[in-house]
């Protein structure tokens, strides 16, 4: 079995008197889809929120490709390849694609000798064409302006925003929540693209339907404790509702990882 | 290598529309229709080398405000002090160049090393003291942006509107304060230049050529470097995604702070450019500059250049075609005998209309 790219261990988060995460641990392999189901306030976000370096855990480690990390802050898990992919905070609408892909790190050349830094405009939009090319996102050009998009296609760029950097893991937390029927399709077809090319994803989704379709594992958390983990393949949504609900206690067929 | 079934990148595609064309050109239709209307009304006087460089010489002051305005509107913010930091800048300017040659004509007058110095009244010592008072005008715009700028940033008070009112009135009071609220006359000539200077074209034996106001050529050349700066540089696109976006731009690792006090400094020191030319064109500073209500006239000429008021649309041509409307509007109506009330009222108008424009292209946007 390949090393994991992430292991968040015995992780615990309270918040005053409410105990947000509770020993949670969380394994997630290479190339792998892992979907994260629960209720409102059963602790997903915060989970996300230690793996990101948003809120840093009262105790637990969290190990990258096998190395013990800590993150203070976003800029920490970010240089190490991990992007959270935010619902509708991603994108500026009045930007082109192009621009909203390499928001933060535009491409400049210099001109005048030297004298001044001027925008690569040309290169941002070859760069932003082969991202998009390669997770297959169909946009006519990258010169469009975000707001004339859809909304799918809007979530498939800010997913190609995040791996087109290298990044190794992707957080999508509710990316299918705002989305058309007909759009949904198309932002899963891009989480199996991202498997694609070895980019681990975790999907936080309260649509079964979606997580049933494209994940790989789905873990169950309820009320900051974690009361499932098992393969796709040896479960079903009943049993995951059950699970999310409290109707049954545990899993019938846990991961190895975490037997 | 296989070809993707994504078309080819520069396929411009459904987004060539009637829509379209009008965001991009409409402004510019409005002012082109409105030449044409008033060279008809007016076939005398209004398309004449004469009037036109009146006009741009009249505006060019308003240009500048209207400029740095655009750039705090383009972060959906609004800067109510423009007009009177302008109006604080050219008190400034006025007072130290006036005690600066105050105190170089003092010593001269005792020093026994004068003599290898240029006399205070000679062109060279002119200069010099016109480009110190310059420094000290753009100094003062440059410090009111950035007071302006902290208050948003740093004292969170809840909208600039509140700051910038703050500051329109401690700049009005300042004016007042360090003038005595009456006019401080007489500008060297060095310093008159930008805004009352002429460049003549195509004189000859027969013809008096075009007369091209110095004043105009600051403005376009200070329009194009904006242009630049907007369009083809980092720090420019990271203002348009701040008004598109800030959560978004604060997460794509940009320091929308800094963002914001960028803006607000470069329209204090564009508010301090045009006292530049203010004072050029009048040969005084006057506190009455600072209480005339010039930021309204430049937030109007932003909103008609079709800004967005909600942040992150509009342009640099825009913004200057807005000011040519504006300016054409009154002289057009000047012209026509159409008493300044009356031009107030169809100012008034006209905004109204293009702040509806707007929500009318924002409203067909969001159905698309």
């Amino acid at each position: 079995m390949a090393e994991p790219v992430v292991r968040m261990e015995k992780i615990s988060k309270s918040f005053g008197p409410v105990r947000a995460l509770q020993n949670v641990d969380l394994v997630l392999n290479p190339s792998e889809v892992l979907g994260i189901v629960g209720d409102n306030g059963a602790g997903k976000s915060t989970l996300m929120k230690v793996l990101t370096g948003v809120h840093q855990p009262d105790s637990g480690q969290i190990y990258f490709q096998g190395r013990r990390v800590r993150f203070n802050s976003p800029h920490d898990s970010r240089a190490l390849g991990i992007e959270m992919v935010y619902q509708d905070l991603a994108l500026a609408g009045n930007l082109t694609v192009a621009e909203n892909i390499y928001l933060g790190r535009e491409l400049t050349k210099k001109r005048l000798g030297g004298l001044v830094k001027l925008l690569d405009h040309r290169g941002m939009a070859e760069g932003a064409t082969r991202v998009l090319e390669r997770l297959k996102i169909e946009i006519h050009s990258p010169h469009f302006q975000v707001e004339t998009l859809s909304g799918g296609q809007r979530q498939a760029i800010a997913v190609a925003r995040s791996v087109g950097f290298d990044a190794k893991v992707v957080i999508m937390d509710e990316p299918t929540a705002a989305l058309a029927v007909k759009e949904v399709s198309k932002v899963l077809d891009v989480i199996r693209r991202l498997k694609e090319h070895d980019v681990a994803v975790i999907l936080i989704s309260h649509r079964m339907p979606d997580i049933f379709e494209v994940c790989d594992r789905i873990v169950v958390l309820r009320q900051g404790v974690k009361v499932g983990d098992v393969p796709r393949s040896h479960t079903n949504m009943d049993e995951i509702v059950a699970l999310i609900t409290g109707a049954q206690k545990e899993a019938l067929h846990l991961c190895q990882e975490v037997a | 290598m296989s070809k993707s079934t994504t078309a080819p990148a520069y396929v411009p595609a459904r987004r060539l529309s009637i829509s379209l064309i009008m965001e991009r050109f409409g402004v510019a239709l409005a002012l082109v229709i409105l030449m044409v209307v008033l060279t008809i009304l007016s076939p005398e006087y209004f398309l004449t080398g004469a009037n036109l460089s009146n006009v741009a010489n009249r505006i060019a002051f308003i240009a500048l405000i209207s400029l740095g305005e655009f750039l705090v509107i383009l972060t959906a913010g609004i800067d109510l002090s423009v007009g009177s930091i302008m109006g604080l800048s050219l008190i400034m300017l006025a007072k130290s160049c006036h005690l600066i040659y105050g105190w170089y004509a003092g010593w001269y007058a005792s020093s026994s090393m004068a003599a290898s110095l240029p006399e205070p009244a000679s062109p060279v010592a002119l200069g010099v003291i016109s480009m110190l008072s310059i420094l000290v005008a753009l100094g003062t715009g440059y410090l009111c942006g950035l007071i302006n700028g902290w208050g948003f940033t740093k004292l969170r008070l809840p909208h600039p509107f509140i700051m910038t009112l703050g500051m329109l009135n401690i700049a009005r009071g300042a004016a007042n304060l360090i003038s005595g609220g009456s006019p401080i006359t007489g500008l060297p000539k060095a310093l008159r230049v930008f805004g009352a200077g002429n460049i003549i074209l195509f004189r000859t034996a027969t013809s008096k050529g075009i007369r091209i106001p110095v004043a105009f050529i600051v403005v376009l050349v200070i329009y194009f470097v904006l242009w630049v700066f907007l369009s083809h540089t980092k720090t420019g696109r990271h203002i348009y995604a701040v008004g598109g976006n800030p959560q978004a731009t604060l997460y794509a690792g940009v320091n929308v702070k800094h963002i914001l006090n960028l803006v607000y400094i470069l329209s204090g020191l564009l508010a301090a450019t045009a006292a530049i030319l203010y004072a050029g064109r009048i040969n005084s500073g006057t506190p009455k500059a600072a209480m005339a209500g010039y930021e309204l006239d430049a937030i109007a000429s932003v909103i008609i250049g079709g800004a967005s008021f909600f942040g992150g649309r509009g342009t640099v041509v825009g913004t200057l075609i807005g000011v040519l409307i504006m300016g054409f509007i009154r002289n057009g109506l000047n012209l026509l005998n159409v008493s300044v009330f009356w031009q107030e009222v169809a100012i008034g108008i006209i905004i109204i209309a293009a702040a509806f424009i707007d929500v009318l292209r924002r409203r067909a946007a969001r159905e698309a």
